[in-house]
């Protein structure tokens, strides 16, 4: 324990900077209004009711509200059709079907908010192609487009949990209900719905919080629509001349509150016995034969993934290829000025592209190498410390960027010591702050993958007289090393969309693409800003898959053909 | 002369649990020492503190006349020299087979030539030469199990210790492992201490034979001495199975009513256990002084005899005999007084 001393202290101090500090100082700030702005400590709810009463931070608690239950709701319910289309129905193009939760999964939400609004604005795609009347479109900013947007991005998750809990739950519980004479759907209602409850209750709280959380739709289609939320109450607060810290605090303070309650639900509802019955071994269930229905359900599926990717992704594309949104789809409309204008060095979009691809980089090597050597140190370690790790970083994970953000602003603006660093409104800062919010995933990531080497892997590398460096190197490093790309990967992309961090820490010298691409949405400049949106997805896509093929490659070399090369290294250090 | 390896007033305690109490044990050169003991009876964890994969928390260990642990003595795992197979091979899935044999060379500091050398002669010795160039995934589960063998061997170990490394073998294939085991090990000479929850394998593979149960060392001796002769009720029902009957010593027989059975072997107190085995039942002429009778409650057929299960006026018996007899039919029965051996009852849990 004693020897570890030295480590555990580094990573209480990691730990204690990048989370703890500027997390305690929001929450410190909503109940003392005078502490960043006066280093004054005196504790008045005064400003936190002000908040809670106030008609305006009200209405965006209680939007809040409203909107995370509903489309969590209608994520869930589609989320639950889904899985069991792609579970249990013999849907024909279910192989493709399949990619789709993850498509969606892996675009950033205020992308295809932004092209929902090209195509539902008045004026947009959908009414120039005379689907879409004004009134629609009218419905389509306020709660009802944020709903819908909300649904088709979230019910991915409910799929995963769903579909997970589907498989594990097999075909013995329902087919047991059919030889006691329960019919098909007798059998759903009184088995399957209940074995598969919890699950569906998990799947609606993880989206709840999603939503509750979320910026990017927040400060998009909720903004136009006028439509206040907490999340961009929050960044207004900081932003908006004269600053604000106390509201922002309180606000934040809000809802980390709703979240904790989330939160708590959450842990009861896993501690429950039912869950347990739905793990372990069980074959798979039967799969329904659909006959002639099967080409409709196939054809909502596949209605289901053109919403939820493939047109928005078209808008993108049409957008960018367009001189204007009003013209239309017409030979003389068309144009390569915005790409060519993204592409060009010394432009705006250019720039912003380059640099979140620069700092994306940095960011996943930085949290692809903490990770590692966290990890490492953590299987060797004892579990409390791992277990304490564990815990802060799904903690973290589950505290939304804004709130992180604005504790970034809070320490490294306001805080004696910290402010002294001259690190506010430099690149540097903003690179820590996605550390921060990249760093759990990759540490659960690689965690996950070292805990799953056998011990006794290690035990005979000690015993073949190698050291702790040796070990690391020649054992775990090559063993892990896909889940160690992937979350280095994941984190790249996952950063170089980020939004929040983005917009709060973004550097005086020059924004990353997120913020870019959505002033330039919310400027009218929605041509050169699609263009940049979907060079971001080219080149992320391309880098990432770059380098998964040449890791790939190279892996195969190492692992399959060069490990006598790497046997042969005098000394093996 | 000294034990090659030697281990005395051993402990060590995992979270709550004592899991090795006041242990002395100890290998001759050359020799290979079975561990028998069902799990969590501490084996595993003594090998590992020979290893030095895990410290005692008291006690001292020598390995080839050298400490390598006691007192301000903690020797690293690398300097102690001894060999260690897994009960999961651990072979490394990442290097060929020739890469996991000669990682510990290559660290050791031996050129490539020699080296090569090494990893051949050790390959061939396990008859894998051929698949030198393979991956472990592409070895069923016995080579692996030789690889395994080959990696430590090749490191030329002062004393191997080997943590039951048939249990993940499948049954056909264990008992031929198991001779091969046995034949390499002799054949290079190696000391080995063999860790297994299996008694027949245990006394099949031995020069010597300790049992072990909840952190202590019960009983140590050639495999048919703690056959014939064990000195506690655990060791006679682990090593095979054996029927017992308490009572008390009146001269050379021990009364438990309603029999009075004569015994050949010393007796350790006043009140005893006799145990005998279920092949040691004959026919009742054969020992008529110790005659026993009953009614067959159960017969089942093992292929080379008939499995009864005799309820007496006292305890139930489980003897082996050589044609089926029906249920309910009254039988006698007999056993030779050399057979008989007494143990003092329950004496690890007196102790």
């Amino acid at each position: 324990m004693i020897r570890n001393l030295p480590f555990t202290l580094a990573v209480a101090l990691g730990f204690g900077v990048l989370v703890l500090l500027p997390l305690a100082l929001v929450m410190g700030q909503a109940v003392m209004p005078g502490l960043v702005d006066h280093a004054d400590f005196t504790i008045r709810f005064a400003k936190l009711l002000a908040t809670l009463t106030d008609p305006r931070s009200l209405t965006s608690i209680l939007h809040t509200i409203v909107l995370g239950t509903i489309a969590a709701g209608c994520a869930t319910a589609l989320g639950f059709v889904y899985a069991v289309m792609l579970t249990r129905t013999d849907t024909p193009g279910r192989r493709l079907l399949q990619a789709t939760p993850w498509l969606v999964f892996l675009t950033p939400a205020y992308l295809k908010a932004l092209a929902w609004v090209l195509l539902m604005s008045p004026g947009g795609y959908l009414q120039q192609f005379g689907l879409l009347s004004d009134d629609a479109s009218d419905a389509f900013f306020g709660l009802g487009g944020l709903v819908f947007v909300h649904t088709l991005n979230l019910f991915p998750l409910a799929v995963f949990v769903i579909g997970s809990a589907m498989r594990g739950l097999g075909g013995e519980f329902e087919d047991a209900a059919r030889t006691v004479g329960a019919a098909s759907f007798g059998a759903w209602w009184r088995i399957n719905l209940p074995l598969l409850a919890p699950a569906v209750a998990l799947a609606f709280l993880a989206m709840f919080a999603e939503v509750a959380s979320d910026f990017g739709l927040a400060s998009t289609i909720a903004r136009t629509s006028d439509f206040g939320l907490l999340t961009y109450a929050i960044y207004t607060a900081t932003e908006n001349y004269p600053v604000d810290f106390p509201l922002a605090g309180s606000q934040a303070l809000v809802l980390l509150a709703i979240l904790s309650a989330v939160l708590l639900l959450d842990r009861t509802l896993r501690r429950q016995r039912s869950l347990r019955l739905i793990t372990g071994r069980s074959r798979p269930a039967r799969v329904y034969r659909l006959r002639r229905w099967r080409w409709l359900v196939c054809a909502l599926a596949g209605l289901v993934s053109v919403l939820s990717v493939y047109l928005p992704l078209g808008a993108i594309v049409l957008r960018t290829a367009s001189r204007t949104l009003g013209q239309g789809l017409v030979a003389q409309n068309l144009t390569w000025r915005w790409i060519e204008q993204a592409l060009t060095a010394g432009q705006e979009a250019n720039l912003a592209l380059s640099r979140s691809l620069g700092f994306a980089a940095l960011t996943a090597l930085i949290s692809g190498v903490l990770a590692l050597l966290l990890a490492w140190r953590l299987d060797l370690g004892g579990k409390i410390l791992r277990n304490a790790v564990l815990a802060v970083a799904m903690g973290a994970i589950a505290i939304p960027g804004v709130v992180m953000g604005l504790g970034y602003i809070l320490t490294w603006d306001r805080l004696p010591g910290f402010v002294d660093t001259g690190l506010y409104g430099k690149w540097p800062l903003l690179v820590l702050g996605y550390v921060s919010a990249a760093l759990p995933y990759a540490l659960v990531i690689v965690l996950g993958a070292i805990s799953q080497i056998a011990p006794s892997l290690n035990d005979a590398a000690r015993l073949h007289g190698a050291g702790p460096a040796t070990r690391l190197a020649r054992i775990t490093v090559p063993l892990i090393a896909s889940s160690l790309i992937t979350a280095v990967l994941f984190v790249f992309v996952r950063t170089v969309f980020e939004l929040p961090m983005s917009q709060l820490l973004q550097p005086t010298a020059g924004a990353p693409a997120p913020v870019v691409i959505v002033r330039m949405f919310g400027n009218d400049d929605d041509g050169i800003g699609s263009a940049l949106s979907l060079l971001a997805i080219v080149a992320t896509g391309g880098i990432a898959g770059a380098v998964w093929l040449v890791a790939r490659g190279l892996g195969r070399h190492f692992w399959r053909n060069g490990v006598e090369t790497m046997g042969g290294m005098p000394g093996g250090r | 002369m000294k034990p090659w390896v030697e281990c005395r007033g051993v402990a060590k305690r995992l979270g709550e649990k004592q899991v090795l109490r006041d242990l002395d044990l100890s290998v001759e050169k050359g020799e290979i020492l079975s561990i028998l003991g069902p799990s969590g009876s501490g084996k595993t964890t003594l090998i590992r503190l020979i290893a030095g994969l895990a410290d005692p928390d008291a006690g001292q260990i020598d390995v080839a006349g050298r400490r390598v642990f006691g007192p301000r003595v903690n020797t690293p795992i690398e300097k102690r020299g001894v060999g260690y197979v897994f009960q999961d091979y651990a072979v490394w899935p990442h290097m060929t087979v020739a890469g996991n044999v000669g990682f510990g060379l290559g660290l050791a500091g031996m050129g490539r030539a020699e080296r090569d050398l090494r990893v051949r002669a050790a390959l061939e010795s396990v008859a894998i030469g051929e698949l030198a160039e393979r991956f472990p995934d592409q070895l069923s589960g016995g080579q692996q199990q030789r690889l395994a063998l080959a990696r430590s061997l090749a490191m030329r170990p002062k004393v191997i210790l080997l943590d039951e490394p048939l249990s993940n073998v499948d049954a056909a294939l264990r008992e031929h492992l198991r001779l091969e085991i046995l034949q390499l090990v002799r054949a290079h000479g190696t000391t080995a201490i063999y860790i297994t929850h299996d008694q027949s394998e245990a006394m099949a593979l031995c020069d010597r034979l300790a049992v072990m149960q909840g952190g202590r060392l019960l009983q140590s001796g050639p495999p048919e001495e703690l056959y014939r002769r064990p000195n506690t009720p655990f060791v006679a029902s682990f090593l095979g199975g054996a029927n017992a009957v308490r009572g008390t010593m009146e001269g050379d027989a021990v009364v438990a009513p309603p029999f009075r059975l004569h015994t050949t072997c010393p007796a350790p107190g006043a009140n005893v256990e006799l145990v005998f085995r279920p092949e040691d039942a004959l026919p009742a002429e054969a020992h008529p002084q110790n005659r026993m009778e009953g009614h067959i409650i159960a017969c089942m057929f093992l292929g080379r005899c008939w499995r009864l299960t005799l309820q007496t006026h006292g305890p139930a018996f489980q003897l082996d005999w050589p044609h089926r007899v029906a249920e309910s039919t009254i039988l006698a029965f007999s056993v030779a007084p050399d057979r008989c051996a007494l143990v003092t009852p329950d004496l690890e849990q007196s102790a």
